[in-house]
């Protein structure tokens, strides 16, 4: 349907901010500065509305946000102001009519390929990829991928059937990754078309088979562009990298406290380094033995390093699987939002920590780009 | 009988604040319908979209969104296809719902 609009206050970031995007429980949070880092001006948008996930287009300047609600369903909010204005839309994304199966919450709202413009690609719950050609105002399903779930070894996970993860490979267009819980990770080398499942290395002791084809609980997966054959993954079942498109998988879960936790990131400048926010499985999900820790690898998950500096002790936190990013600045800033509302940042690469912001509704999702104009 | 047959006649629909914020509306808008599909279809032609935020796609009002006709549940009387009488009332209500905003009143709790 066509878009709606809402205003929502007259501060905004500036050209060459550093943009950071908090979706939460109850609404979603803009925070900016420039490159020291040191003061923020922020604003608030789509209060009581779950906003799972927002991205920066730097295409456009334009913002995105997935928001949902129980009740009335989900709807991308799309922002060209920085906030001041935004419009909503809908139309196309959900399943034919025809089918049971229903869209009833947004968790990913990425843009496309730099070689694609106005290409967006959303993901669902249920488990559903989604395209527009037109900056989000009119979607399609992308055939190829959704219509795998009749027939693949597709179950959900503890968020439900839901597609979280949508990686776009700089170096080709076609190219392109989604990660669904708890399906797997497929790849498409045709943009769209045609989608190959890559999960080979990767467990599944839940499953009857501990190494199906499809069916892993996978939680977050990412890429950097520099090197974009290499993928990361934090599973249900472990932190793993592949070197080769996902083609095999290598567990790189060792010298992690857990196996599980649910987000990651990598470095903005280095590509061998990635942070991990590893949890106590399986019904606890909170930081081991509630201190907050934040881990790094530099060396491509070879050795992992434990980064509580400023973090708090005595926290039962968790740390849910968009809520943690890294900025663009000279030295890399890192970001982690927490179910208790808390928003930690580091300004050198993880090595110290402070607070943000405090007392937000529950963290689901957090991002950070740099505004490429006011 | 068929729909072309059926009286259509003002009716006041009471607005959720949720969806209220979202398209512009008010709290109370008057459409013109004879039944309760009628009325989302008439809410989305004033505002578009605002139908997908109360009926899927396949035709079904959404689970957690609740409407009564003066007072009653239309899940216990005929679902979307509900008739309704000139000057009734159609009460939108989210399940999720509770909490007050405004100002105490003479009937409003503490």
């Amino acid at each position: 349907m066509a878009a709606g609009q809402q205003g929502s206050g007259s501060a905004a970031p500036a050209a060459g901010d550093v943009l950071v995007m908090v979706g939460t429980r109850k609404g979603a949070f803009l925070f900016w500065s420039d490159d020291a880092r040191r003061t923020w001006q922020r604003s608030e948008h789509h209060m009581g509305w779950s906003t799972r996930a927002m991205s920066y287009d730097a295409r456009t300047n334009t913002i995105y946000a997935a928001v949902s609600s129980d009740v009335f369903g989900g709807l991308v909010q799309r922002s060209r102001d920085g906030g001041r204005t935004w419009e909503h839309f809908n139309d196309g994304l959900d399943f034919p009519a025809h089918e049971e199966r229903r869209v009833r919450e947004i968790w990913q709202v990425q843009p496309g390929h730099a070689q694609r413009p106005g290409e967006v690609w959303a993901g669902t719950g249920e488990a559903g990829l989604f395209r527009s050609r037109d900056e989000g105002a009119h979607w399609e399903g992308v055939a190829g991928l959704n219509s795998r779930i009749a027939t693949d070894n597709w179950m959900p996970g503890g968020g439900g059937l839901i597609l979280h993860t949508i990686l776009m490979d700089p170096t080709d267009p076609n190219r392109i990754y989604a990660a669904i819980s708890a399906a797997g990770a497929y790849r498409s080398d045709d943009g769209g078309e045609t989608w190959q499942p890559i999960n080979k290395g990767v467990r599944a002791d839940f499953m009857p088979e501990p190494t199906p084809e499809t069916g892993h609980c996978v939680h977050k997966m990412a890429l950097h562009p520099a090197r974009p054959d290499v993928l990361f993954q934090q599973n249900h079942m472990g932190f793993y990298r592949s070197d080769d498109r996902g083609g095999q998988w290598t567990d790189i879960s060792e010298g992690l406290p857990s196996r599980f936790g649910f987000p990651m990131a990598i470095h903005a400048h280095d590509p061998h380094t990635v942070y991990a926010a590893p949890l106590v499985a399986d019904e606890r999900r909170f930081m081991p033995e509630g201190q907050m820790a934040v881990w790094r690898t530099r060396d491509d998950g070879a050795h992992w390093q434990s980064l509580t500096n400023g973090l708090p002790d005595g926290a039962w936190l968790n740390v849910l699987r968009d809520a943690m990013a890294t900025d663009p600045c000279e030295s890399c800033g890192v970001y982690v939002g927490t179910t208790g509302g808390h928003l930690f940042y580091s300004r050198d690469e993880g090595d110290t920590w402070q607070s943000l912001t405090d007392y937000l509704p529950p963290v689901q999702s957090v991002a950070v780009a740099r505004v490429v104009a006011a | 009988m068929s729909e072309d047959a059926v009286a259509v006649q003002t009716v006041h629909v009471r607005i959720p604040a949720q969806i209220r914020r979202l398209y512009g509306a008010s709290a109370q808008e008057q459409v013109q319908a004879a039944t309760v599909r009628a009325v989302v279809q008439a809410l989305d032609a004033r505002f578009p979209g605002m139908g997908e935020r109360l009926m899927e796609p396949g035709g079904h009002m959404r689970r957690w969104v609740n409407i009564y006709v003066d007072g009653e549940d239309i899940r216990e009387k005929n679902g979307a296809e509900t008739m309704l009488r000139a000057g009734c009332e159609v009460i939108i209500v989210p399940s999720i719902a509770g909490g007050n905003n405004e100002k105490n009143t003479a009937t409003g709790t503490s």
